[in-house]
């Protein structure tokens, strides 16, 4: 019946629960070179570090008492309580039902169909910084919570949500927050929100920062081409969102963005990336992913000026960073649009890049692009992960890309060279859509192999008893197979039903992204073995269409549902195990240490038709992120528990047995992270529910 | 949008009238386990009959939730650069409760719901009023009032800057079809009430603190107009009553009568031209079956000094009984002519059903600054006991002031103050303590009730010694009345005032022959280190049968701990010195609960709870941190609670129940 008054009030605007009175540590300076992993107990960056390692030092919780982890308090998610500017310019703070009904009263159609503001998808993993985790909602709302008790510290509400429907097809979501301090005192915290804004608070207060940007917002669409705050694309969403933390290097803060791949116009916003003064808000430079003139870099690989008009090619994931460098590093994505380049013709630089950028002056340093002329969504999901190799005796600054086509692409940090060869390879290029162009070759590392299958050929489909076999070749057999990067095509009518391919464009990695352990050089990913279809259509001209053809419709996701891909009997699975797994790959060689997959796929394995065979693990329990402790890998699975229900898993670093498990109290959404606090070590990870929840557990 | 009322309440009005027919005269105390007015009723009894909280308990209550003031979220540092004398402190509300939720506001004029059970917040309203100017006195507010009929549910909220706003009940949002955009503006056709104008200290010229009050459809809204003036024109404190439903102005009483109206002769000069205040800034109460509310008012421009407004200046300092439909002015009692002491009245008026002389009454008693309880018929306006107009007197050396030769003396119940100085109330604890407070008054000029202040003269007299003090005697903290009983329940405080005067600057607007110069201004009587000079107690609690007109019993209110311990007095066998607050009281079936300011653990503060009948302390809990409010009582799923605002650098709503 006792409740204290963090849980009775939650805040909007710049408001803070309790004064925060926290001591500064004297000695908590950063470190130049960050990529070694979290320092102090602390987890300053969303990747741990801004090398993005996910790895901290911390032994306390350890393979012996792992599974008598507790859950030390929960903390429920502040999207449930919002507010709105009132007619007389007041504030009001009501349930969300009340708040949501209102904007919509007082503007007609503000919300996407079926798409008003979702509180579910929580996605942040938190920093902690001296005590304190910062994070934000799906809402965008940015909150500090102390480590310790779960306790609301402030809450700061930029009221995104007032304006309308975020960009991007799975729309409410934000994956974190960004921290900097000068060392003496000033410490802030930055972050993107639903609709395109910088936001920059005080990190004890959650007040937002004096002189920056308006109020301590700073709107990010200024000054992005075709950026225009009050359109809104076909489906009535917004046309630029920021969903991923920024990252802060040295004392420039730069972000990323968010910009729907679901379209009908070849004309969209460049996914431009953007760095401003961590002090002043003040504009720094943009990274031109696509290029601004024809003088610039790269744009002889947008024919008849493409440029011109085509967007995407954003980094909607999250970035890295060198600070010893200062280099800030983009792994970019697809160009307008996913499935078709028929109106972009070339290679289309910086598209699916990973690009280096010099912090202070915004220039490109050194960039790869991974796939030329993009037709599959390949977006680079996730941040680059920084480790230092040793390679043949050689010691190397090397930077790892992991992907969405089952690559890890690994570079000199500080030049760009692969450090195992990079070849280009002929690809397929024919049958293609109309009008489609595609890039005859891609490049293929040599090194390390591919941690998913790739490409699709009857060889790879499921072999469990001759009798599912059959049934899986009569499934894919109106669909055309190939290698990786095979183009797309259309379906026919009477003939084929489109081009299957693997990975997905939902990926083999994904934001989850990778692990690596600065001690031994190990890169742990988790990934997923999912196989996708592309169905076309040409959107109508008089919906202002401009798109030859693009993916996506309202209608064709139906006719998807009703059967559109190959399919298999009561969800039996078309290709062999496994469904998802861990791969842990030794970078300082180039090869695999070990693979496992990633749960007992007991929902596959208890189909009628399996559960008499005796398989091995199936995986499929989810490509949970990574963390890495002194001793442990640990992910979360969403099945294995008791009941079958959701867990956390530890693994042995160095084979990936399982060491231990502990039951979750719903599935995991976000990354987990650990810190430490008054001497004992937690594990902290978001969870669904309603509201969602960060929990953190602990040892007794 | 959906702006049905809150389900709860939907069935709670369904019971209401099914169960409770008589709650719509309502001055029976609080119905049902709710608290649906300031004062519990319409009839401001602060009588709630539950039970469950008893003399054989109370001692075990415990805090059961802790809500603190959102106002601690503000960007105060900020809020402070506009305003320094911004404060979050004055927490003053006592909550409404009604199907299961409570409504409070905040001292910056926040308004909140919040769950009866669990303390969570379920909406905020924050009208931003501290961006927007400077309240005329305090950031402060007492509550808010509550409106249904039976479909929506409404809260009503004045605001800082003189607004009304109506909040749906059930989700907090402006109802944007109540006047313009959810709010109605109290200054509108009041005159020199300018929007956006400020005083010469650079002040709202009117605003709202305590709580509206709702009956027959008609919300009628409480203001603030400074006391500070240095100008005898100022906006008088008219009452509007607006419509609950569309926010429309239904009537307006002019507190200071214009043109034709009745008591414009009271105005010597027309100097109803121009004069202002006498507005009601404390609580109504209203008589639901009657059809009547009850307006205590106040003093007139300036408080201290009436030189250019003489006459008796109806309808200053007055009880007024209007009709609450239409306006119309059913009777009045003035208490004060002409006053100069700034004897507001300061609190609701309580009704009651009284039987004297084997005659039933359906009476309203006020209590007052002057520390006399007015009891009349609350139908007719006649006095239950004779008032008597008694000469007072009128000499002053105020230039052109012209007090009146006499005033109202209740002949019953008598005072539950001291009343007036005089050599024989001096402090005589010892004969050497009494010649230092001999010593010490020897300055100023003493004498009863209503004695004329007095300029202050260098190197001569340095004043009147005015008692009670000009907060009073009785305060906002009011009285609570037991319908069973007919017991009438005031804490009072025994303070004095020696006011001080200048001339206003012309060059800053200034146009009084005299203003006020401060309440601690100038030489003042001085007894050694904070010895008290006039005798004990310095607050208590005085239990008067109303039915009667007698005082039943009357306790100081604490032990005075804090006097008791001087190095002067601690070898003393003292009584109970009172002094502990004068915090307002709740009162239940079998208990009369209310704040101390000490004598918990440590000397913490407290809120005790006295036997009814004889005022004894019958149980103690120690508060969190000191009173601001008045407690209220209410029933929520088979438990009571009883809910106080509480001090602290965040001040907090706590809610006590049995575990």
């Amino acid at each position: 019946m006792t409740t204290t008054p963090r849980d009775s009030w939650i805040g909007g605007v710049g408001r803070v629960v309790r004064l925060v009175t926290v001591m500064f540590l004297a000695c908590a300076v950063t470190p130049a070179a960050a990529q070694y992993g979290a320092e102090n107990g602390e987890w300053r960056s969303y990747g741990g570090d801004v090398g993005s390692t996910k790895y901290s030092p911390l032994d306390q919780i350890a393979p012996e008492n792992f599974e008598q982890l507790e859950i030390a308090w929960r903390w429920s998610s502040v999207d449930d309580f919002l507010s709105m500017t009132t007619p007389d310019g007041g504030e009001w703070w009501a349930d969300y039902d009340a708040i949501i009904a209102q904007l919509q009263a007082d503007t007609p159609n503000l919300y996407r169909e079926r798409n008003t503001p979702n509180r579910s998808n929580l996605q942040a993993t938190p920093l902690m910084v001296d005590g304190v985790l910062f994070l934000n909602t799906p809402l965008s709302q940015g909150v500090a919570v102390d480590a310790t008790t779960g306790e609301t510290l402030w809450v700061f509400n930029p009221k995104s949500y007032a304006e309308g429907t975020t960009s991007m097809t799975v729309t409410w979501r934000e994956r974190g927050v960004a921290y900097w301090s000068d060392g003496a005192g000033a410490e802030r915290v930055f972050w993107g929100t639903g609709n395109g804004s910088l936001v920059c608070v005080h990190a004890r207060t959650g007040r937002p920062c004096e002189n920056f940007g308006q109020g301590g917002m700073i709107d990010a669409m200024t000054g992005l081409p075709r950026a225009v705050r009050e359109d809104r694309d076909y489906l009535n969403a917004m046309l630029f969102s920021i969903q991923s933390p920024p990252i802060v290097v040295r004392d420039t803060v730069i972000h990323g963005s968010s910009i729907a791949d679901r379209r009908i116009t070849k004309e969209a916003v460049p996914g431009w990336v953007r760095a401003w003064d961590v002090r002043t808000g003040e504009h720094k430079w943009d990274f031109h992913t696509v290029p601004a003139s024809a003088d610039e870099y790269g744009s002889d690989t947008w024919l008849d000026e493409s440029w011109r008009y085509s967007g995407n090619a954003n980094v909607w994931t999250m970035l890295s960073g060198d600070n010893e460098l200062g280099y800030v590093y983009l792994p970019t994505g697809t160009p307008t649009n996913d499935y078709y380049g028929g109106h972009r013709l070339g290679d289309n630089l910086f598209a699916e890049s990973l690009v280096a950028v010099d912090i202070e002056t915004g220039q490109r340093v050194w960039h790869f692009q991974a796939v030329h002329h993009g037709l599959w969504d390949y977006d680079f999901p996730a941040a680059p992960n920084l480790l230092d190799l040793d390679i043949d005796g050689r010691r190397v600054r090397a930077i790892a890309q992991v992907s969405k086509q089952g690559f890890v692409y690994t570079f000199d940090r500080v030049t760009g060279a692969p450090i195992w060869p990079i070849e280009e390879r002929p690809v397929p290029t024919a049958p293609a859509l109309p009008g489609e162009v595609p890039a005859p070759t891609q490049p293929f590392p040599a090194k390390p192999p591919a941690f998913e299958y790739q490409g699709v050929t009857l060889d790879d489909l499921v072999d469990f008893t001759p009798e599912i076999r059959a049934m899986a070749v009569e499934a894919v057999s109106a669909f055309r197979l190939g290698p990786l990067f095979t183009p797309p095509t259309l379906a026919e009518e009477g003939g084929t039903q489109g081009t299957l391919f693997r990975p997905t464009g939902g990926g083999a990695a994904s934001w989850t992204g990778a692990a690596v352990d600065p001690e031994t050089g190990l890169l742990y990913v988790p990934s997923r073995n999912g196989l996708g279809v592309i169905h076309y259509y040409t959107p109508e001209p008089a919906r202002g269409g401009t798109l030859r053809y693009t993916h996506g419709a309202p209608e064709t996701e139906r006719l998807r549902g009703g059967g559109g891909g190959p399919r298999m009997p009561q969800g039996l699975p078309l290709l062999k195990p496994p469904y998802s797994r861990m791969t842990a790959i030794d970078m300082n060689r180039g090869e695999h240490a070990w693979m496992q997959p990633l749960g007992n796929g007991d929902r596959i394995r208890n189909h009628p038709m399996l559960r008499e065979l005796d398989l091995p693990p199936l995986g499929g329990d989810g490509r949970g992120g990574p963390l890495l402790t002194k001793t442990l890998l640990v992910s979360a699975l969403s099945a294995g528990g008791s009941d079958d229900g959701p867990r956390l898993v530890a693994r042995d670093k160095a084979t990936g047995e399982e060491l231990g498990s502990i039951d979750l109290p719903s599935g995991a959404i976000g990354t987990p992270m650990t810190y430490m606090a008054d001497d004992k070590q937690y594990i902290a990870l978001t969870v669904g529910g309603q509201p969602p929840n960060l929990i953190a557990f602990t040892l007794p | 949008m959906s702006r049905g009322c809150h389900p709860s309440a939907v069935i709670l009005v369904w019971v209401l009238i099914a169960f409770f027919p008589n709650a719509a005269g309502a001055q029976y105390g609080a119905v049902n386990g709710e608290w649906r007015s300031y004062g519990a009723d319409l009839g401001s009894t602060k009588y709630s009959p539950l039970e469950q909280i008893d003399a054989t308990n109370f001692d075990d209550l415990r805090v059961a939730w802790r809500w603190a003031s959102p106002d601690g979220a503000l960007d105060l540092d900020t809020l402070r650069e506009q305003d320094r004398r911004l404060s979050i402190r004055m927490f003053q509300a006592t909550p409404l409760m009604v199907g299961g939720v409570l409504y409070i506001s905040t001292a910056l004029h926040q308004v909140a719901a919040v769950d009866a059970a669990t303390g969570e917040t379920i909406w905020v309203h924050d009208p931003e009023m501290y961006r927007t100017g400077r309240p005329t006195h305090f950031y402060n507010s007492r509550g808010v009032a509550y409106w249904t009929d039976g479909t929506d549910a409404r809260i009503f909220f004045g605001t800082n800057e003189a607004y009304l706003i109506a909040l749906d009940a059930a989700t907090g949002e402006l109802v944007r079809d109540f006047g313009d955009n959810g709010r109605v503006d109290l200054m509108t056709g009041v005159p020199r009430a300018i929007r956006g104008g400020t005083n010469h200290r650079g002040r709202n010229l009117m605003g709202v603190a305590s709580p509206p009050i709702v009956a027959h459809d008609i919300v009628v809204t409480p203001n603030v107009i400074s006391d500070g003036a240095i100008a005898k024109e100022a906006p008088p404190g008219w009452i509007k009553g607006v419509d609950a439903r569309t926010g429309v102005t239904r009537w307006v009483f002019r507190t200071v009568p214009q043109g034709d109206d009745f008591g414009v002769d009271t105005w010597l000069n027309e100097s109803w031209r121009y004069s202002g205040n006498t507005n009601v800034w404390s609580m109504f109460s209203v008589d639901d079956e009657l059809g009547y509310i009850y307006l205590p008012t106040g003093t007139p421009t300036g408080d201290y000094y009436g030189g250019h407004r003489l006459g008796d200046n109806l309808f200053a300092e007055s009880l007024v009984a209007l009709d609450i439909e239409t306006g119309q002015r059913m009777w009045h009692f003035q208490a004060v002519h002409h006053g100069v002491w700034d004897y507001d009245f300061p609190a609701a008026p309580t009704l009651i059903d009284i039987t004297v002389d084997g005659r039933s009454i359906k009476a309203v008693a006020q209590v007052s600054k002057q520390g006399f309880t007015y009891v009349f018929d609350r139908a007719t306006g006649e006095p239950v006991w004779p008032i008597e107009e008694r000469p007072v007197a009128t000499d002053t050396d105020l230039e052109g002031e012209v007090l009146s030769p006499t005033q109202p003396f209740p002949t019953k119940p008598p005072p539950f103050e001291y009343q007036g100085t005089s050599l024989d109330d001096l402090i005589d604890f010892t004969p050497e303590i009494r010649a230092l407070a001999v010593e010490a008054v020897s300055g100023f000029r003493l004498g009863p009730l209503f004695s004329p202040p007095m300029f202050s003269v260098e190197d001569g007299l340095q004043g009147t010694i005015q008692r009670p003090h000009v907060g009073g005697g009785a305060s906002w903290s009011g009285a609570a009345v037991d319908p069973d009983t007919g017991l009438l329940y005031v804490p009072s405080e025994n303070r004095f005032s020696v006011l001080k005067y200048h001339t206003p600057d012309p060059d800053e607007g200034g146009n009084l022959r005299y203003t006020f110069t401060g309440l601690a201004a100038g030489i003042q009587p001085q007894m050694p280190q904070g010895l008290p000079l006039f005798k004990p107690p310095y607050s208590r609690m005085t239990a008067i049968d109303l039915n009667a007109g007698e005082h039943a019993w009357m306790h100081p209110n604490g032990d005075g701990n804090r006097y008791r311990n001087h190095p002067m007095l601690r070898d003393l066998d003292l009584p109970p010195l009172g002094g502990e607050g004068h915090g307002g009281p709740v009162l239940t079936k079998t208990l009369l609960v209310s704040a101390l300011a000490a004598g918990g653990t440590d000397e913490g503060p407290r809120l005790v709870a006295r036997d009814k009948m004889t005022g004894d302390i019958v149980g103690s809990v120690d508060l969190p941190a000191g009173a601001i409010g008045t407690p209220m009582t209410y029933m929520h799923e088979g438990t009571q609670y009883i809910a106080l605002t509480v001090g602290g650098e965040v001040p907090e709503l706590v809610a006590l129940a049995l575990p």
